[in-house]
């Protein structure tokens, strides 16, 4: 009987779905400990994730974006410009209070202009942070002259030295951020809200939900996040950067994307997120402690997200065969 | 639209009836075409009155000869858009294509053309791998291409590595097609434009480009009518794949040596040109017609800008903008035309 | 509840409610009321106007003329929010649930309790789970998610959603359509605990068994007006039918009589024991060249399936189709067209038109392989392509101002004609068209109607699936009716009678 074929597939494709990225995991830790002795050491687990954390911090943000069914390309750029503010502001000023609102004000005011443009003008939220890309990192790049600002602070001393019971302030950061986005995603109804959207914009806005709104909060959340991020980053570097985080977006959207939350939104959790975070900063830490070139390790990167991405679809896909007796109704052109 | 004398009259014979309607949707139809040449020459006029030097001969063949690059690649981007997609490995499959064809001359493993080809195919191929992903694997088209940009790129660059990270442009055929020109006209603009008459050819007289049209305006009712829905829209991407193959070989032909960095984020540019040519992001509509005079556009801000003194880094700011004020005017005609 | 229907005064009275559309009087000064505690249908043949008058009671619409008292109050409504505030609640045929949310969060989406963001999702939980108590549906977990529940119990659901705002009225738009006779049993049970709180509940369906078996009182309506207010325990179906019908309707169908001599003609497609998932449950006909068969039966009886699976896109089919004597295999729309047969769905805007094309574009669509240069060259001869869409224009009769003209711009009959002429371009021998005159006015319909009987004279077979039986009874030259998916009854055109066939769509239940 097709039934047990049909069954096969379900409970396949909700193990590889479960635990497929988990145990990748796993095979890349155990991988990179063979090829590099000092791979698996506590010191470089800690490097890991703090190496990481302006990636783990905007994940979150992604997380909500992805979830209401939106793109958000734009982070990466508005950390950089949100640092490069920061930097110019600081060295003009010499207070780290007044740089760290006015980066917190550049953030807010990207994420209020994407947001808006998406929710009130309906555009497409990929061209419209595709574009903040271009135009964030241009406007970085064009303040500085293309320069790094290199500032030293006691803010920077206390992001990288201090240490609460062993956690750094950086890593605390990550933690704070996720125990942020967790609870707007369960508590409140910014969150319930994301989900709908995600599920069915149309029929949230039927049931008297203002849905612009609520987009253009998703997007300040977002900003918020990238403040954050940009507050490690440029502690990390000790200076406002232009060209800091390069493709960072990517790494988020395709972290989000492999930890197995849903590519067309609706669906998902931070418990997710953070998995596939984890797998793309070992997977970055692994690949350049090898000592490869950035070619060979841009092309193995690639090609494992590619394989990784490859398996998530596939799981779901699984699931989705799986459930074909129940919910055939739906979808009736089996085409498209 | 409202007089219209048919909705009065009983039907008067059909021949009478066309040929009558026809004139008008001319003037209507160069009215719409218009749209996007007016910006043209209003920029003309506007940086021509404000930088004496733009309007220099010299400098419009200048402009065609930096545009060139965009104006192809954008031929395949225009396609993809066309039916709902995007791509966003053109900038490393435009690499791609530049290193592979130079390893083959430089290595003298083949002769030119026959590398040319390969190069071609190559990039060809990465198209392909990308709908294959996108249409067989249903994974979304930016994940499928920002993962096949990271990885070509880097397979691209490791082709370099091969010779030291860096190649030299020395074959003879691409130092000509560079430098010389016919008449006014530079050869990679005559490379352009005829890239541009195949592919307007391909859209508009052949049934592969009806499909795709067919496909962006309704996939579903197409695929009721019998068409192979999925291997239309491979087919797309792989062509995409094809164009920017040749755009990259335009390009380290102009640039006489293939670096890493060969194609980095031309891709917004690209997408910049075909959203300017008023191509929507989810599908339907998109003419190649105006994505060449989208890529114009660009190129004169761009040129404008350098004439003008502002630094590079700034231009790309600028670039970003276009984007979003090509997709509110879009937004707002659309909401115009519905109420 | 002591006091007995007769005496209570009316919780909601609508009276001379007038709504005209462009071209169309949908209601013409139509008298409707409600009491507290009864289960009341509303009774009419599809286009009476139901859905029309209960959109004004929603606030979807606004009536043009009459008024709308509820206890004995006018109330105007203009908007949703002033319905629901009213204390009417409606659930309509499609499901406004969203299938990533679970059914607590779905029941208040939108109206969550708490303070500024923060939800009360312990409030949320406990009232969901007092309000699926209250309607006996608490054997549904509340942390489901929707789309993990079956299509029956999401109906249940949604009327749950619409309980939580404690309406005096409740609007009903065909739930039944989609369950089974044991969940119809249910939903019933729960609509008679509703009725003794009080509720007023309004009911729309089209299978009159339900309505004599559950309702108490019934308005007819037809063609907008009120034919009458009945106490259905004093009644009978065939009483109702007449009702619904009124006199007889002019005859503008197929009237010739060509179809004499059609069991000479040979065999050209032939069904056998067809299955669609539990849609369809195996059905057996054979289909003879130049005839023209109309499947009909209630919404939802499986005839919409029956024919998408003939065209290949439904999942789970199983059963031979032999076409021309021959086996064949069909599970796409490619290897259907290859075999000969198009299909003509009921969703013109999703899976006909493609609004921003041509009309000449639309129609070659299938078809443009035949306006190659040559065999091996994939160019359009445009003249050669031009020439034929002219012809079909002409023959089909689309107004239009010219082949170039966007199919946007014509009106929906002109659409529909642009997408039959598709299908006749392409010259296939047998057609499936599933409602094909829906939403498209009088005279267009005629026109098509004439356009079927002069195909199947040409020779093709045609197979019209339409919930509308007199339209199938007076094109068709046999009736197929469909219930609960099985192919239940046939009949041949001289056989047929109005009557006769709603009885069949009703599930064949006797009479006296």
């Amino acid at each position: 009987m097709p039934n047990n074929q049909r069954d096969f597939r379900l409970v396949f494709g909700r193990v590889l779905q479960t635990y497929g990225l988990l145990l990748m995991v796993i095979v890349l830790l155990v991988i990179f400990t063979f090829l590099n002795e000092r791979f698996f050491t506590l010191q470089n687990l800690k490097n890991i994730l703090e190496q990481n954390a302006a990636l783990a911090i905007v994940a979150v943000g992604v997380t909500f974006s992805i979830i209401s069914g939106n793109f958000d390309l734009s982070p990466g750029a508005a950390i950089a410009l949100a640092g490069v503010v920061l930097a110019l502001v600081y060295t003009h000023t010499n207070n780290m209070w007044i740089a760290a609102g006015a980066a917190l004000g550049v953030s807010l005011l990207v994420g209020l202009f994407n947001g808006a443009l998406i929710s009130y003008f309906r555009i497409n939220s990929v061209i419209v942070t595709l574009a903040a890309m271009i135009w964030a990192r241009g406007l970085a790049l064009g303040l500085t002259s293309a320069d790094s600002i290199p500032f030293q602070s006691r803010f920077v001393e206390f992001m990288n030295n201090a240490s609460f019971l062993g956690v750094s302030p950086i890593i605390l950061l990550i933690i704070l951020s996720f125990v942020l986005g967790w609870f707007l995603l369960g508590y409140t109804r910014l969150g319930r809200y994301t989900y709908a959207l995600g599920g069915d914009s149309e029929a949230t806005k039927q049931a008297g939900v203002n849905t612009a709104l609520y987009t253009l909060l998703i997007f300040l959340i977002s900003a918020f996040l990238v403040w954050t991020g940009t507050l490690v980053t440029v502690s990390r570097l000790s200076a406002g950067a232009p060209n800091a985080v390069y493709g960072l977006e990517f790494d988020a959207i395709v972290a989000v994307i492999i930890g197995g939350n849903s590519m067309t939104g609706g669906e998902g959790n931070l418990g997710k997120t953070l998995i596939g975070v984890l797998f793309i900063a070992i997977l970055n830490n692994g690949l350049s402690t090898l000592g490869m070139r950035d070619s060979s390790f841009y092309l193995y990167k690639g090609f494992i997200i590619l394989i990784a991405l490859f398996f998530e679809v596939m799981s779901r896909r699984m699931i989705v065969k799986g459930q074909g007796s129940t919910l055939s109704g739906n979808e009736t052109v089996s085409g498209h | 639209m409202t007089n219209n004398p048919l909705e009065t009259s009983s039907t008067p014979p059909l021949a009478k009836r066309t040929v009558e309607f026809r004139k008008g949707e001319v003037i209507s139809s160069i009215f719409s075409q218009f749209g996007i040449l007016f910006i043209v020459i209003l920029l003309a006029i506007v940086f021509g009155a404000t930088a004496p030097r733009f309007l220099l001969v010299q400098n419009i063949v200048n402009i065609f000869k930096q545009v060139s690059v965009v104006a192809i690649m954008a031929i395949g981007m225009t396609m993809v858009i066309l039916i709902g997609g995007i791509d966003l490995s053109v900038g490393s499959v435009a690499l791609l294509a530049g290193a592979t064809t130079m390893y083959f001359i430089n290595h003298e493993v083949t002769n030119t053309p026959i590398a040319i080809l390969l190069g071609l195919l190559a990039s060809a191929l990465v198209g392909l791998l990308n709908g294959v992903l996108v249409e067989k694997a249903k994974i979304s088209p930016i994940i499928v291409t920002l993962g096949t940009m990271i990885a070509i790129r880097g397979l691209a660059q490791s082709i370099l590595w091969l010779d030291n990270s860096w190649a030299w442009v020395k074959a003879p055929l691409f130092k000509f097609v560079a430098n010389e020109s016919i008449l006014f006209f530079p050869l990679v603009v005559i490379v352009m434009l005829v890239m541009y008459l195949i592919f307007w050819f391909i859209l508009s007289q052949t049934s592969f480009g009806r499909y795709l049209y067919a496909i962006g305006g309704n996939q579903k009712a197409t695929y009721l009518c019998g068409i192979p829905v999925e291997r239309v829209k491979i087919f797309a991407y792989t062509l995409c794949g094809f164009t920017a193959g040749v755009g990259g070989l335009v390009l380290i032909s102009r640039l006489s040596a293939v670096s890493p960095a060969v194609g980095l984020r031309i891709e917004f540019d690209v997408i910049t040109a075909v959203i300017l040519g008023g191509a929507s992001l989810s599908g339907g509509s998109g003419r190649l017609e105006k994505t060449l005079l989208g890529a114009i556009i660009v190129g004169m801000i761009l040129n404008y800008l350098t004439i003008k003194g502002i630094p590079g880094t700034l231009q790309s700011a600028v670039n970003g903008f276009i984007i979003l004020i090509a997709a509110v005017l879009d937004r707002l005609s659309k909401v115009r035309s519905a109420g | 509840m002591t006091q007995s229907l007769q005496e209570s005064p009316p919780i909601l009275e609508m009276t001379g409610i007038t709504k005209r559309f462009p071209g169309v009087l949908a209601l013409n000064r139509v008298n409707f009321s409600v009491k507290r505690g009864e289960i009341h249908s509303l009774i009419g043949q599809n286009g009476a106007g139901k859905s029309t008058l209960m959109k004004i009671l929603a606030g979807v619409y606004s009536a043009d003329e009459g008024t709308i008292c509820m206890e004995e109050q006018p109330i105007h409504l203009r908007h949703p929010s002033d319905s629901l505030n009213k204390g009417i609640a409606i659930v309509y045929q499609e499901l406004s649930l969203l299938p990533n949310l679970t059914v607590a969060q779905n029941i208040f989406l939108g109206r969550e309790p708490g303070k500024w963001l923060l939800l009360d999702n312990k409030t949320i939980f406990n009232r969901s789970r007092q309000i699926l108590e209250s309607v006996g549906i608490d054997h549904i977990d509340i942390h489901t998610k929707i789309a993990d529940i079956p299509l029956a119990q999401r109906q249940l659901v949604e009327i749950a959603k619409a309980l939580s705002h404690n309406p005096k009225v409740l609007i009903l738009d065909e739930p039944t359509a989609p369950l089974t006779g044991d969940d119809t049993k249910h939903l019933f049970d729960i609509l008679k605990r509703l009725r003794s709180q009080g509720v007023a509940i309004i009911f729309i369906t089209h299978r009159l068994k339900e309505v004599i078996t559950y309702c108490d009182r019934g308005t007819v309506l037809r063609n907008g007006q009120t034919v009458g207010c009945v106490d259905i325990h004093n009644t009978s179906e065939s009483a109702l039918i007449e009702m619904m019908i009124g006199q007889k309707l002019e005859n503008f169908y197929r009237s010739d009589t060509a179809t004499k001599h059609l069991p000479k003609q040979e065999v050209v497609l032939e069904v056998q024991g067809l299955s669609v998932g539990k849609k369809v449950r195996d059905v057996t006909f054979q289909v003879r060249r130049g005839e023209i068969i109309g499947i009909t039966g209630l919404l939802g009886a499986g005839q919409n399936e029956l024919a998408r699976a003939l065209f290949g896109i439904e999942n789970q089919v199983a059963g031979v189709i032999r076409r021309n004597g021959k086996p064949v295999r069909i599970s796409s729309p490619s290897e259907a067209i290859y075999h000969g047969i198009c299909l003509l769905t009921e969703n013109r805007k999703e899976e006909g038109l493609i609004l921003e094309m041509s009309v000449k574009e639309n129609m070659t669509l299938p078809s443009l392989a035949f306006f190659r240069l040559s065999k091996w060259i994939p160019v359009v001869n445009h003249r050669k392509e031009h020439s034929r869409v002219e012809e079909f224009i002409r023959k089909v009769n689309i107004v239009t101002r010219s082949a170039n003209t966007r199919l946007r711009t014509l009106s929906g009959g002109n659409q529909q004609k642009t997408i039959v002429a598709r299908w006749l371009l392409r010259n296939l021998e047998i057609l499936l068209f599933i409602e094909p005159t829906r939403g498209i006015d009088v005279g267009a319909k005629a026109e098509i109607y004439r356009l079927l009987s002069s195909l199947a004279n040409e020779g093709k077979s045609i197979i019209v699936v339409s919930t509308d039986h007199v339209e199938v009874m007076g094109i068709s030259d046999r009736v197929f009716v469909m219930y609960k998916g099985r192919l239940a009854k046939i009949f041949d055109k001289v056989e047929v009678s109005e009557e006769k066939l709603l009885f069949e769509i009703q599930g064949g239940v006797p009479h006296d």
